[in-house]
């Protein structure tokens, strides 16, 4: 709490449905604050065991992330009172704002989904889970190349299943924000398919995608 | 407005697409017309809304042969009785309306049988309608929400549901069981009563629970899994009874799930930018789950919108709803299309009622 | 094709040719769910209702005419109730 007062001039970037996002320095270096909040509808218990979790989980995917050269930001403090984390501030547009400000640019576009391709390929090959991809969880770098952002929901798993439905996900994802959304996904597929364990990934995407054509029931 | 003729529309709407058979009449009153490109927004008055439900005995779920033997039984005299309550004789119907799907295969085809036979025999044109779609549809006549995130959990669906040009899309659903699903299972194992339903009693039990259990809590994105805490609270329940009381084994797992539901529910309502949740489906009468969502919604300036029993759960009306709104804008099933399908996705409708 | 060496045939008198033709379209709409094992075909012969079914195993022609009875008898309920 007591950090909040010490740091009055940051700026409110984004207020998200369970973390405000603010822009801030650490030890003079340009760096996001991300404080997560507690939700009143929940039981208390689980609140706090959800608040602290992912504030844990986010900072050592993170780390794991740059320990295996996998474009994340860098974490520089856990404050575990306030439910914050700072990290460095990445600057670039996130890849909505980049397509949707971009829509006539196809080999620019082309070039950004293999970017995105390739780095969840290089995230998955570290039995790193996301768990909550879209398009406004990536930021597009001067050189064209992703940097992956928010990774509250992250776990570390190795299983084929786990990377599929990651994948799965940001397929929804790209269906529900962007138009044309299937060729635009087709070319992440396509960079993510690099080597047989990315394909056998690939292959269960299939069945996930099935399982979601074949579950709607009885009302 | 259009300022053209004034149009009534009486639709008869059946449904069985589980174990619960209802009819319903609805009429539309458009007083200036059909207007031929704006949102359709009749006047809508409730004629008639009947339902009968077949329960299993405790500890059992229902096999589609015996709820479709229930419908076979009850649809004349539910049929006879709507017609009754409406004050109206067949001559009076402007469309029959029925479940197309999605469901279990012999209910939903027992009851297109009936509906199939009454259009021939009263000469009227037959829709074909989207369940989902139904409640969706009765759920914005009868709370007004306009253009909500609907969350609509059942026996058989779990969805975070946004509209978005003439399509409801799914933004967010389980990868594994539906709620109501989970729900039913676990009041088994409990030997909960079936009767007034399994869920009912679940939350019943929750209310007198005290004691949080903590339970596995799995949101990825905005979809949800609930097959791992079902696993999980069945097995203390059988392995450890005297350490927890199902009260509180209800209460926990009511807490967890509903809280993943609400969760993924906010992200749908920040990522489309909207204020509203509409919940709709027969575990959206749940008390808990309603004041859960109105206190997420009242932290973000929202406003929650559900509807109470006669319309949560599977009904009539809702199908005679959406039908007659189909119907408004043209749409028919001739007989010969006219087959049930257990899957139909909510996003394979046309929604061309709405702008 | 598959073979089907097993065969039956219902017919239904149902007093006017307009409510057999009814039955006839109501009842054909949906396919028999065992498609592969089973063929079912339905005509109105003036009055009459003439249903064959075929089956690869006499088990499953039983179940197929059991389970037909049933929707039979509910579109003949349904007439006796509104027609």
């Amino acid at each position: 709490m007591a950090d909040q007062d010490q740091d009055p001039g940051r700026e409110l970037l984004r207020q998200g449905a369970e973390a405000r996002v603010y822009k801030t320095t650490v030890d003079g270096r340009a760096a996001v604050a991300k404080q997560r909040f507690s939700k009143g509808y929940r039981h208390p218990e689980l609140d706090r065991k959800l608040t602290r979790g992912r504030l844990n989980q986010e900072a050592r995917s993170l780390r794991r992330c740059r320990e295996h050269g996998v474009r994340a930001p860098e974490v520089l403090r856990v404050d575990k009172d306030s439910a914050t984390l700072y990290v460095e501030f990445v600057e670039g547009p996130t890849l909505k704002e980049w397509i949707v400000a971009t829509s006539s640019d196809e080999a620019g576009e082309a070039r950004l989904m293999a970017a995105a391709g390739r780095a969840l390929h290089h995230m998955h090959q570290h039995n790193i889970i996301h768990g909550d991809l879209t398009t406004s969880n990536m930021i597009v770098g001067r050189d064209s190349e992703l940097t992956l952002i928010d990774f509250g929901l992250s776990q570390v798993s190795g299983s084929v299943e786990d990377k599929a439905v990651d994948l799965y996900v940001l397929e929804r994802a790209f269906i529900s924000t962007h138009p044309d959304s299937e060729r635009l996904f087709a070319g992440v597929l396509e960079a993510y398919a690099r080597d047989d364990a990315a394909r056998a990934v690939l292959r269960r995407l299939e069945d996930v995608r099935q399982r979601g054509r074949k579950r709607d029931m009885s009302g | 407005m259009g300022g053209g003729e004034p149009r009534t529309i009486i639709a008869l709407g059946l449904e069985g697409s589980a174990n619960k058979l209802g009819v319903g009449i609805v009429k539309h009153v458009y007083a200036d017309g059909v207007p031929p490109s704006a949102e359709l927004r009749p006047e809508v008055v409730e004629l008639a809304n009947v339902r009968d439900t077949y329960n299993p005995p405790p500890g059992e779920g229902f096999l589609p042969r015996d709820v479709a033997a229930h419908h076979r039984e009850t649809i004349m005299p539910l049929l006879k009785q709507a017609l009754a309550e409406a004050g109206l004789a067949p001559r009076d119907l402007d469309c029959i309306c029925y479940t197309k799907g999605p469901g279990m295969g012999a209910p939903l085809q027992a009851v297109a049988l009936v509906a199939r036979t009454l259009a021939q025999l009263w000469d009227l044109p037959l829709v074909g309608v989207n369940h989902c779609v139904g409640h969706i549809e009765m759920g914005r006549a009868i709370t007004g929400a306009d253009n909500p995130i609907v969350l609509y959990v059942s026996g058989g669906n779990t969805q975070v549901i946004a509209y978005s040009q003439q399509t409801y899309r799914i933004f967010g659903e389980t990868l594994d069981s539906a709620i109501g699903n989970c729900l039913d299972r676990f009041a088994r194992v409990l030997k909960l009563p079936n009767d007034p339903s399994p869920g009912y009693n679940i939350e019943q039990y929750a209310k007198r629970g005290t004691k949080y259990i903590e339970l596995p809590y799995t949101v990825k994105g905005m979809d949800v899994s609930l097959g791992g805490i079902l696993t999980f609270v069945e097995r203390l329940a059988k392995t450890e009874p005297e350490k927890h009381t199902p009260e509180d084994l209800c209460y926990s797992l009511q807490e967890t799930m509903f809280a993943m539901l609400v969760e993924i529910t906010e992200r749908a309502m920040a990522h489309v930018g909207s204020q509203e949740v509409l919940i709709v489906g027969g575990v959206g009468c749940n008390l808990r789950l309603q004041e859960m969502m109105a206190q997420m919604a009242a932290e973000r300036g929202g406003k929650v919108f559900a509807t109470d029993m006669r319309y949560c759960i599977d009904n009539g009306i809702m199908i005679a709803q959406a039908g007659a709104l189909a119907f408004a804008r043209g749409f028919a099933t001739p007989i010969e299309d006219s087959w049930v399908t257990q899957r139909f996705r909510t996003d394979q409708v046309h929604v061309d009622w709405r702008t | 094709m598959a073979d089907f060496p097993h065969a039956a045939t219902l017919t239904v008198p149902f007093g006017e040719a307009r409510l057999a033709e009814v039955a006839r379209r109501s009842l054909s709409a949906d396919q028999e769910l065992s498609g592969d094992r089973v063929s079912r075909t339905i005509r109105a012969d003036d009055a009459t209702l003439v249903v064959t079914f075929r089956a690869d195993s006499l088990r499953m022609l039983r179940v197929t005419v059991t389970g037909f009875m049933e929707s039979l008898i509910l579109v003949a309920r349904t007439m006796d109730a509104f027609a």
